[in-house]
């Protein structure tokens, strides 16, 4: 009884909060990305066939460096968020 | 005269069968119940046990030996002419280890053979491995998902060489049809053992059998097959206490646990729709602007791999293989390296 209570209300709280981006479109990226990302896979494809062990370090090396700063990039923009929060520095 | 003479046939004819008969369906009048054909005991076997279905006075002979056909013990006893079981206490128990053959027979005071029973084998051991149960929850149990087994497992009285070392217990279970188990180690004895399951059960019927490893992971012993139903919407289950009639203590606490246990349950239990609602709130905003862009920007680069089609066709490079192999571990080796001189240069200049 008491933990629902709190459950909902926490829920009506963030239902709130999303409001205004729930009403926002959807994205969409631009069609020349999906085209991109398969021209790459076809550059690597072509690598696999020749040097097979250098194409997957390559790819693991871009995901793991896409993977590092993606991180930071989200833990200074969470960051950033919370110094908005009156009070916090 | 003729009458006569067919009557004396007649009667010669039953008087011939009667004779027949018993002969003819031996093992059916003489079986060995004890010891149990196909068993296995512990440490010794010290009785017998002989089934007679065909009433009448007989010394009956109880044998045994290690070989089947050969029986080099015996022990003699006379019925009493009723049928039933008629028991035999060994004056000697069978206590060395091994395979060993039972046959009884009937026979009369000129000791011919009347009935001979089928011959069955046993086998006799000095060691008894343990023996494992699911105590929580119970076979048939009606109850809401839990968080931790209990096994209970007994030692013999015999030895078993690894009943001092250390043992892995396992509870293998089966829910709509998808196996999950968990496991704990514990210092063998006697006693009961309490871990954790992992797998969160949905309502429905699960099966569940425990196992016992031995340090080598040989496994010494198996429970029986339990089954019990997963009901989500019951109320987590106070513990049970039985209290003897005239106990009114103890009946007064049990009544405060069970329903300290309901209120608590009432207050406290978050509904099962509370905690569903949290589902709904990421589906309906990972498409939108602007957490829309990264949930597609992660989908594209997940799409990246080397498995696509090619855009150049190279001709074939197998009279190089050995070379370009070298080349290709050297070049990868190289990426690698440079990647971890780069990955500690950026960590070093990191500003948070």
């Amino acid at each position: 009884m008491i933990i629902s209570g709190i459950l909902y209300a926490l829920y009506g709280a963030i239902f709130l909060i999303t409001y205004p981006i729930r009403a926002l479109p959807d994205a969409s990226l631009p069609s020349a990305i999906s085209t991109t990302i398969t021209t790459v896979n076809g550059f690597f494809a072509t690598l696999h066939d020749v040097l097979p062990a250098t194409s997957a370090a390559l790819l693991a090396i871009i995901i793991s460096v896409t993977a590092l700063e993606v991180s930071i990039f989200l833990y200074k923009g969470i960051m950033w968020i919370i110094r908005k929060i009156p009070g916090i520095n | 005269m003729i009458k006569t003479c067919l009557k004396i046939a007649l009667s010669a004819a039953i008087i011939s069968i009667a004779m027949i008969a018993p002969a003819a369906h031996a093992d059916e009048n003489l079986a060995i119940t004890a010891p149990v054909n196909g068993s296995t005991y512990v440490p010794s076997i010290s009785s017998g046990i002989v089934q007679i279905n065909v009433p009448g006075s007989y010394d009956m002979v109880f044998s045994w030996g290690t070989e089947t056909g050969v029986y080099t013990s015996s022990q003699t006893m006379t019925t009493g002419g009723g049928t039933g079981g008629y028991g035999f206490s060994l004056d000697v128990p069978i206590d060395t280890p091994g395979t060993y053959y039972f046959q009884a027979v009937t026979r009369d005071e000129s000791t011919n053979v009347i009935d001979t029973s089928a011959e069955i084998s046993a086998n006799v051991s000095s060691e008894a491995p343990p023996t494992i149960s699911l105590n929580f929850p119970h076979d048939g149990q009606t109850l809401p998902d839990f968080s931790s087994w209990i096994v209970d497992i007994t030692s013999h009285a015999y030895n078993y060489p690894p009943i001092s070392g250390q043992f892995t217990v396992n509870v293998q279970y089966t829910e709509g049809g998808i196996t999950a188990s968990d496991s704990a180690e514990t210092v063998g004895g006697d006693g009961q053992v309490s871990f954790r399951k992992d797998f969160t059960l949905s309502d429905g019927v699960v099966t569940a059998t425990a196992h016992l490893y031995d340090k080598d992971l040989n496994e010494v012993a198996t429970s029986s097959t339990i089954s019990f139903t997963i009901d989500s919407g019951l109320p987590p289950q106070p513990p049970t206490i039985t209290c003897a009639a005239t106990d009114v203590i103890c009946k007064i606490q049990n009544w405060f646990i069970t329903s300290m246990g309901a209120i608590g349950n009432w207050l406290f239990k978050p509904s099962d729709a509370s905690l569903q609602a949290f589902n709904s709130l990421w589906p309906d905003i990972k498409d939108k602007v602007p957490f829309g862009y990264l949930t597609l920007i992660a989908e594209a680069l997940n799409g990246i791999s080397d498995t696509g089609t090619p855009t150049l066709t190279i001709e074939s490079l197998s009279a190089l293989s050995d070379t370009i192999t070298v080349i290709d571990i050297g070049i990868a080796a190289c990426l690698w390296l440079f990647f971890c001189f780069w990955l500690l240069k950026r960590i070093a200049k990191m500003e948070l």
